[in-house]
């Protein structure tokens, strides 16, 4: 993949950020993209690498405020910023996830968690034709989306109330 | 036994959610080794060619690098095939396909390995053979011009009644050509394992992988060891849909022989476009089929022949065409049929094992001959399948007779009624717009119709791998009354290791919450084969009965004493031991099992089941081929855009017998996203090759199905219990994408009125078509 054709690792840059709400402070090659800091420095291996080109949304985090794909963010860029992992996510929606049966071999779950919690978290009165349309960023192979978007309804809903 | 089951059939909640949910389940990836090297493959350039020359010692010398392994290395055997003995670990004197790996490297970091990778590609001296790329291609070449052993990887035939005579009595024939497209697994987590040298010439092998004891096979055959020096043990493991049951035998033996070169621990991960470009994909199939009936809708004879394109080694296309011939006319009653089955090799990059193992291609021809014939009868295709279903004690393609569990009508009849129905007009009802209020904006441009597609499916691995088809349960009760079991069949995200949880908790009478389940591991558990051909349900649940009562037989006694009761009124159930004729006398389980541990019984038992013997002869076709079968009627409603041609599944309705719902969220969830991938087959999911070359190589070029792609899907359960499943359970994981392609190509037949034979279906061909 592209990253083992760049020139060097020998262009580093010091980062300050806050990752789950913890300060983080480190050196980093430029190169280096923000999903490997997450995942080889700081060990939150909740965040996965699927697709590598921002396609399936399973590297999603927060930062500063928005869902993006981590593959797709140097770890430079992320300077002076705020992340959010699965990590640091404590949500209803991953209680009802629970109980509608949403998971199956849970590789997308890390990123779908993330981004529905920010869905429900900044929606009100959300339908499930909406649902299924924010959602479409995170590929699951598992389960047909069915109990995924039932979950993301309940959490909405219980929020509604 | 039934009735009284308290925990089989309740919707208990997965065992592994809350780790899933939270980023805590540790992938392989995620794990951490002390000292670990990173491994990776060099690989032909070239599709079909003698190797002539091939140096690895330049890139021995290179920075960072710590062994590099190739043909000539390899203290075992320089082989790999799975069924067939047709594969080369590393190519030696010739490559077959694309990719195909010539060596292996280990290295302190991927940038080294990879540029070690480059040295040894560029080293590599072809000289270059035909490259055969087609079906057509491997019938016109030389016999032997791939393998000394001929152009067929395998055949298979299937038999019942003279044909001849059955097309004799039919009043109307059709005939038709059908085919169906390879399709990529693309699990989420990538191929990898990691591989630890053991310091006594043995290894643990950790891996995301299907099947460990083939691995531990494969890697001991590779190693120049004994089974018992391998441990293999399965990292939670993010989908395989049959892309994990053959190809970490490669892997992990090729990494075997960097750990132990190297006294190291090894990984190997793929990166996604290699996992696409260089693993198995599903067979893509081309047949023939022909179907008579008589003018009131009694089939009289069906004639089918298969040809697949095997790739480059057979891997698994001996099973996968054994169940394209076994289940080739489907769930049908016919007097007559015929079927033949053969799997070419090419040099494509290897067809192998993909949920459903043939049997989808092989139900989207018998599925669509049925709709062509009831359309040639003007006949409601619902009541053609409805005349002409197995019954119990019908017979099948084989000439089987079906004795018990034969729920295939029921599936029909209840996916019938709840089904939208086809109307004259095929306009879009206010149930379609409910559904996908587009169609209410103009309802003119759309055409909406109901497909419906039935299937068959042999439970386990059957006459061809009986050999094979016996799996254990190694259950341990602890002093504090909690319970171990370990079983040799995977979790891959089906939800078995929550089944396994009810089922051993139902057996002994224990809270599930007191039951764990060890990461599934050679050393605790024998050899239980394979998990796939979707056994892992039955045979572990029977496994786990049979060990279950070991232990009660032995517990039994025990607790009699302690309650002052005689045994045969003791009721194991929900963490205690009571007798109904008293109430409110109670022993709590925890209580009994200390005693016991205390009195030096044997609180560990190992729980075995095999699959009774089979006698389907392959020479004649004829006999019995499973010890069960699984039924399924899918409906699928579609919308056709007459501006674009592009098709939409508005909503399925899937009816399966499953024999008993362990649980029935788990069936729901088996069934909704094995529908969508099937969609996914059947509509968006076009594997595109160019010179032997996976151009559709991510997802930016293979489209999988997302969530606004996913119809609307109403499971309906059929419980027609088999007497040797566990509690009557049958096989599931993969009847639930067999017959959905069929029921949407059938589905959009019908909204363009003209025949749709392949996939994925091409909107430009449908678009031509309705316009006509």
């Amino acid at each position: 993949m592209s990253r083992d054709h760049l020139p060097d690792e020998e262009h580093k840059m010091r980062i300050a950020l806050h990752v789950n709400g913890n300060p983080v402070e480190a050196e980093v090659p430029t190169t280096m993209r923000l999903l490997e800091f997450l995942r080889d420095r700081l060990h939150l291996t909740g965040v996965k690498e699927v697709c590598a080109e921002g396609e399936c949304g399973a590297c999603s985090i927060m930062f500063n405020g928005r869902v993006v794909n981590s593959c797709l963010v140097l770890a430079v860029e992320a300077d002076g910023g705020e992340v959010v992992t699965v990590e640091g996510i404590d949500h209803p929606v991953q209680r009802t996830m629970r109980e509608t049966h949403a998971v199956q071999c849970g590789y997308c779950f890390p990123g779908m968690v993330v981004t529905a919690a920010d869905l429900i978290n900044k929606t009100n009165n959300l339908d499930r034709a909406t649902i299924r349309a924010e959602l479409a960023g995170n590929v699951c192979r598992c389960t047909g989306y069915a109990k995924i978007l039932d979950a993301v309804e309940k959490a909405a809903s219980e929020k509604g109330n | 036994m039934m009735g009284k089951d308290v925990l089989v059939g309740n919707r208990l909640e997965r065992v592994d959610a809350d780790t899933k949910l939270t980023g805590r389940c540790r992938f392989l990836a995620d794990l951490r080794f002390d000292g670990l090297l990173h491994a990776r493959q060099a690989r032909s350039t070239q599709i079909h060619a003698r190797l002539v020359a091939l140096d690895c010692e330049r890139a021995r010398h290179l920075p960072g690098i710590r062994a590099v392994v190739s043909a000539v290395d390899v203290p075992g055997e320089n082989r790999i095939g799975v069924i067939i003995d047709d594969q080369p670990l590393f190519a030696a004197d010739r490559v077959r396909y694309l990719g195909e790996p010539l060596a292996i490297v280990a290295a302190d970091t991927e940038a080294a390995a990879t540029a070690a990778v480059a040295v040894i590609e560029e080293s590599a001296r072809f000289e270059p053979l035909p490259a055969l790329l087609s079906i057509e291609d491997s019938r016109n070449a030389a016999p032997d011009a791939i393998h000394a052993s001929g152009p067929v990887a395998s055949s298979h035939i299937a038999v019942r009644g003279d044909i001849e005579q059955g097309f004799a009595e039919a009043d109307i024939v059709v005939e038709a050509e059908f085919g169906t497209g390879a399709q990529e697994h693309y699990y989420l987590e990538p191929q990898g394992c990691v591989v630890v040298p053991e310091g006594d010439g043995g290894v643990t092998v950790y891996g995301s992988m299907q099947c460990p004891f083939y691995v531990q096979k494969a890697v001991a055959r590779v190693i120049g060891t004994t089974y018992g020096k391998v441990r293999v043990i399965q990292t939670p493991t993010g989908g395989a849909f049959g892309g994990k049951e053959d190809i970490p035998n490669e892997l992990c033996a090729r990494t075997a022989l960097l750990a132990l070169a190297t006294d190291r621990p090894v990984r190997l991960l793929l990166e996604r476009r290699e996992d696409i470009t260089s693993t198995s994909k599903r067979h893509p199939f081309r047949t023939g089929g022909r179907l008579g009936a008589t003018g009131d809708g009694r089939l009289t004879a069906m004639a089918i022949t298969h040809d697949a394109d095997s790739g480059a080694y057979a891997t698994l296309s001996p099973p996968v065409i054994f169940r394209a011939a076994i289940q080739g006319v489907g769930p049908y009653d016919i007097p007559t049929s015929r079927v033949e089955a053969r799997g070419w090799y090419t040099n494509n990059v290897p067809s192998g094992a993909f949920r459903g193992f043939g049997s989808p291609q092989a139900t989207f021809v018998h599925e669509r001959l049925i709709d062509l014939m009831a359309s040639k009868l003007k006949m409601d295709p619902v009541e053609l399948r409805r005349i002409n279903m197995v019954r119990e004690g019908g017979r099948i393609a084989t000439g089987q007779v079906l004795t018990e569990s034969v729920g295939a009508l029921e599936t029909l009849e209840r996916c019938a009624a709840a089904a939208e129905s086809t109307t004259d007009d095929r306009r879009p009802t206010p149930a379609d717009i409910a559904l996908k209020p587009e169609l209410g904006d103009d309802p003119a441009r759309w055409m909406v119709a109901t497909g419906f597609s039935s299937m068959i499916y042999g439970n386990c691995l059957g006459q061809a791998g009986w050999h094979m088809d016996g799996a254990g349960a190694s259950l341990q009760i602890h002093a504090d009354g909690s319970v171990t079991c370990s079983t040799g069949l995977t979790e891959m995200g089906q939800g078995s290791q929550t089944v396994i949880t009810q089922m051993v908790a139902e057996a002994l009478g224990v809270d599930p919450a007191t039951v764990k389940l060890p990461p599934i591991d050679t050393a605790l558990v024998p050899d239980s084969g394979p998990t796939v051909a979707s056994r892992n349900v039955v045979m572990s649940g029977k496994a786990i009965l049979n060990g279950a009562k070991q232990l009660l037989d032995r517990l039994r006694p025990l607790a009699a004493e302690m309650m002052a009761a005689p045994e045969d009124v003791l009721i194991f159930s929900g963490g205690e031991v009571r007798r109904p004729d008293r109430d409110g006398s109670a022993l709590p389980f925890a209580e009994l099992a200390e005693m016991a541990w205390r009195r030096n019984i044997n609180l560990a038992a190992e729980g075995w089941w095999h699959v009774p013997e089979l006698n389907f002869d392959p020479q004649t076709g004829v006999g019995d081929a499973y010890f069960a079968y699984s039924f399924a009627t899918q409906a699928a409603r579609v919308a056709v855009d007459g501006l674009t041609g592009q098709s939409h599944v508005l909503k399925v309705w899937a009816a399966h017998d499953v024999g008993r719902a362990v649980n029935p969220a788990g069936v729901e969830g088996q069934v909704e996203g094995g529908v969508v991938q099937g969609a996914g087959w059947a509509l968006g999911e076009r594997l595109v090759r160019s010179g032997g070359r996976v151009l559709s190589d991510n997802l930016s070029t293979y489209e999988l199905p997302r969530s606004i792609d996913a119809p609307e899907i109403e499971t309906i359960i059929v419980e027609s219990p088999h007497s040797l499943g566990p509690y009557g359970a049958k096989s599931l994981g993969e009847p639930v994408i067999i017959p959905i392609a069929a029921a949407i190509a059938n589905g959009v037949s019908l909204a363009i009125a003209d025949a749709v034979n392949g996939i994925p279906i091409n909107s430009e061909h449908t678009l031509l078509h309705l316009e006509r």
